[in-house]
């Protein structure tokens, strides 16, 4: 493991979905994977170093805004920022998302690799 | 002593009986009883007056006094037999006989008392006084005169037989004083002088009229005789007093006589009287005694007529309910006047008739519901005066009119039917505003000037306060109908609000299905085409290892691109359509420069219109145009304008060009395109509308979504602008739009919550 790399979570069901990210972020990342909102925080619980974590909102057994309150009330976790990735538009799902501290929010069909990698490079660094 | 208590007697009987007669023929000059009854009066006044004088001799001798005397016997006689004959009712009978019988004898011996000695041979004076010597005719008088009386009361007797009710009582006492009178008098006049030879008493028969003046007296006090009790009551009040005022004279004139030794004369009695009827009217104290005594043993109650009118007014005053100032009118009278019956009837307005509010007394076995027909109110609108019962037939003799005549008539008979012996009408401005009905005094009275005096003055207080009450109950009555008709619209609305509430409950949870249908559904379509096209895109980028493209694989996998992009933006154009369906559509606008989103544009787009050879032209303003407007909407609206007009057109160029306008911004987006038929214009921005038959000849384009124009028409309105088209079929169209340049004063170029950086992605605060 490189210890220059930031650490990222990616919480996302679809197996194709995830492991599309998940390649295009490992040439520069640390990257790990959860499978679903209950899985990624417990993986957010035992590790508690992540640099971002990249989340999915429509998911089985923990939705994605469900996470980002839980996470939100956990002191320790709280401030680890968040990149949403969906393809959910709805204006309402992006002001709750926004209010519960979401740095970007990316459309999966509107944006191609390039886009998603220098979102994901500006939410590393700000 | 026994001549001057004979003495006064006598003079109180004739005194009494010329009052009883001038008021009764005052009551009513035209009616027979009276006019008869007054004649019968005024004979017994003479008549007692001349056989005083033949004892007691003035101006003439004592002899002519007695003959005068006879005279007025026959007279007597005859007014008498009439008087049986004509009361209570006069009938149609002729009764030829008994007055053949009564008027022939009458002219022989009216003959021989003035002419001969047949009848009053000689007067003589003895020491007890004078004494008449009978003459040989007397008897057969006295025979005759016994046979008359005996059947004028043998008339009376009979009418009293027939009769009913209040007249049964009246004549029983009329009956029976004219029975003492005749008996006394035939006693007297007849029996003593003839029988017993006894002639010394015949001079006080006259006293004996006292019981026919005191029964008729009584009769009327107490059984309204006649209809002149009230009236009446005045006189016995005058008598009395008289009388107190006469025995005062007399008693001070024996202690004059006792002290001065000096002896009374008899005719000391008259004057003495007279003297009282003068002073008792100039005393008026006394007859305020007079009339207190009358008040309470003749009409056996006494009341305070001004407690009364008081505490009615401070009621009056006090209330404005219809219900309860027609209870206050009937407890009041029936209680201090103690009467059997008493009914109120009030005006009313909406109905229009006469409504008993209340009643005592009065029950529906007598009718009294009939009050409501127009018999008494229609009388009484004209005639607003208290009626009473006794006097309505006076009324009736007095009425000129046929009409009013029998109006009387009529009330006459109904007040009896209903038991009703005095109505006062409440009157207002000339209306009619109620009646108070009354039946009788429970001792059997009859109601007395100062009654209805009283009565006056209570209809005159009640009049404002049934008209304000009857205004009050018609407000309250409109308010009570308004105020239900507006608790029955309210459980309506009520209702029906429940309903539209439950209905547009059921909408909304039906709308939401519906959005969040369509929010899933596109989700769910975008999760596998946004993987593919990710896919796709690295290949096409080489993000692969080991991954190497032929010209022909890269175009294939080119297209396989373009066409999910286009299925994204189908689904992103029918979630769109959705929401300007349900007016959802989210505009976020910012203050931007107008000018600086064309050119990012037209960036965006001049490669798709190289590839055609197409010039894509912006003629750029000098000036710098700022718009409160959601730029990434307006960059949705010109990608739509611009590739359309880049798709429909082969050759030549795309032009966009601004004009500013006083308060808005036109930019339009001119082509040499095919143009649009005229027909279609109209459709050109109608939902999932396409011109087919240019889309299908041309072949080689791929179809849009039929939305693009219908979405950017939604936005630009949205916005507050208007799109319109101008096109010549075959060479070219121009799309244009407005957009207001006016920009709000809190508007910030920076909303600091939602933003988008670039299509598809969105970050909040700064960019």
């Amino acid at each position: 493991m490189d210890g220059n790399k930031k650490r990222i979570l990616l919480i996302e069901d679809n197996k194709d979905a995830r492991e599309l990210y998940e390649e295009l972020l490992l040439k520069d990342y640390d990257v790990e994977t959860a499978n679903d909102g209950e899985d990624g925080l417990g993986k957010i619980r035992a590790s508690n170093n992540y640099d971002l974590l990249i989340l999915d909102i429509m998911m089985p057994k923990l939705d994605g805004v469900s996470l980002l309150r839980i996470k939100n009330k956990d002191s320790q976790i709280a401030k680890i920022p968040v990149v949403v990735l969906s393809n959910l538009g709805q204006e309402e799902v992006l002001k709750t998302c926004f209010n519960q501290g979401v740095k970007y929010y990316i459309l999966k069909a509107e944006t191609n690799p390039d886009q998603f990698l220098s979102v994901i490079k500006q939410a590393l660094a700000g | 002593m026994i001549n001057i208590l004979l003495g006064t007697t006598t003079w109180i009987s004739i005194l009494g009986s010329l009052l009883l007669g001038l008021t009764i023929y005052n009551r009513n000059r035209k009616n027979k009883v009276n006019i008869v009854f007054t004649l019968l009066s005024l004979v017994v006044v003479f008549w007692g007056a001349t056989l005083f004088f033949f004892q007691y001799p003035i101006l003439f001798p004592s002899i002519i006094w007695l003959k005068t005397c006879y005279f007025l016997v026959l007279f007597l006689i005859g007014f008498l037999l009439l008087f049986s004959l004509v009361f209570p009712k006069e009938t149609d009978k002729k009764h030829l006989f008994l007055k053949i019988f009564f008027l022939i004898p009458a002219f022989i011996f009216a003959y021989t008392i003035i002419f001969t000695n047949l009848f009053v041979a000689d007067v003589v004076s003895e020491t007890w006084g004078y004494k008449q010597i009978l003459g040989s005719a007397y008897p057969i008088f006295g025979i005759w005169a016994s046979i008359i009386t005996g059947m004028a009361v043998f008339n009376l007797w009979k009418s009293y037989r027939d009769s009913k009710g209040i007249e049964k009582v009246q004549l029983k006492y009329i009956s029976l004083g004219m029975f003492l009178f005749c008996s006394i008098c035939l006693m007297l006049d007849v029996v003593f002088p003839v029988l017993l030879k006894n002639s010394k008493y015949i001079w006080a028969s006259p006293a004996a009229t006292i019981f026919l003046v005191g029964s008729m007296a009584y009769s009327i006090v107490k059984h309204r005789l006649m209809d002149i009790r009230i009236a009446f009551q005045g006189i016995i009040v005058f008598i009395i007093t008289s009388l107190l005022a006469g025995v005062t004279i007399y008693i001070v004139t024996v202690i004059y006589w006792l002290i001065a030794g000096t002896p009374l004369k008899p005719g000391i009695f008259p004057i003495a009287i007279v003297v009282g009827f003068i002073l008792s009217a100039l005393f008026k104290k006394i007859t305020h005694f007079a009339e207190y005594m009358v008040s309470k043993y003749f009409s056996g109650s006494i009341y305070d007529c001004q407690q009364i009118i008081k505490e009615l007014n401070r009621e009056f005053s006090s209330t404005i309910d219809l219900e309860k100032l027609a209870g206050v009118i009937v407890e009041t009278l029936s209680i201090t006047l103690k009467l059997n019956r008493v009914a109120v009837l009030i005006w009313n307005p909406v109905e229009d008739r006469y409504q008993i509010k209340k009643t005592i007394g009065f029950n529906e076995k007598n009718g009294i519901s009939t009050v409501h027909h127009e018999f008494l109110t229609s009388y009484l609108e004209h005639h607003p005066q208290i009626i009473i019962l006794e006097e309505v037939l006076h009324l009736v003799d007095e009425a000129k009119e046929g009409e009013e005549k029998k109006a009387l008539r009529e009330i006459h008979e109904r007040m009896q039917h209903i038991q009703a012996s005095l109505i006062i009408p409440v009157v207002n401005i000339g209306k009619l505003m109620g009646l108070v009905i009354l039946g009788d005094k429970k001792s059997g009275d009859p109601y007395t000037v100062q009654d209805v005096n009283m009565f006056n003055a209570i209809a005159n207080q009640a009049s404002i306060s049934f008209e304000n009450a009857i205004l009050y109950d018609q407000l309250s009555q409109i308010n009570q109908n308004l105020l239900k008709r507006v608790d029955e619209k309210t459980m309506e609305l009520q209702i029906k609000n429940k309903d539209l509430k439950q209905a547009n409950e059921q909408l909304k949870q039906l709308d939401k299905m519906k959005d969040q249908l369509v929010a899933v559904t596109s989700h769910e379509l975008k999760t596998p085409l946004s993987n593919a096209q990710n896919y796709l895109w690295m290949v096409l980028n080489k993000r692969l290892p080991g991954t190497s493209l032929d010209g022909k694989d890269k175009l294939r996998l080119e297209r396989s691109l373009d066409n999910l992009q286009r299925l994204v933006k189908l689904i992103d154009d029918i979630l769109n359509v959705s929401k300007i369906e349900g007016e959802k559509l989210d505009i976020i606008p910012e203050v931007i420069d107008f000018q600086k989103i064309i050119e990012e544009t037209i960036f965006e787009m001049k490669i798709k219109a190289e590839e055609k050879g197409l010039k894509l032209v912006f003629e750029k303003l000098s000036k710098s145009i700022k718009l409160y407007a959601d730029p990434l909407r307006l960059k949705e609206i010109l990608v739509n304008l611009l590739s359309n007009a880049i798709k429909y057109t082969d050759k030549g160029s795309v032009k966009i060009f601004l004009k500013l306008e006083d308060k808005e911004i036109i930019l339009s987006v001119e082509d040499t395109g095919r143009g649009i038929a005229e027909e279609n214009l109209k459709n050109l921005f109608r939902k999932f509308y396409r011109e087919d038959t240019a889309l299908t000849a041309s072949g080689s384009e791929t179809g849009g979504t039929g939305l693009g124009l219908y979405i950017t028409k939604s936005i630009i309105e949205k916005m507050g602008g208007k799109i319109w088209v101008k096109s010549v079929h075959g060479k070219g169209s121009t799309f244009s739009f407005s957009l207001p340049t006016i920009i709000p004063k809190k508007a910030s170029s920076k909303t600091g919550i939602l933003q988008r950086t670039a299509k598809g992605v969105y970050h909040i605060g700064e960019v």
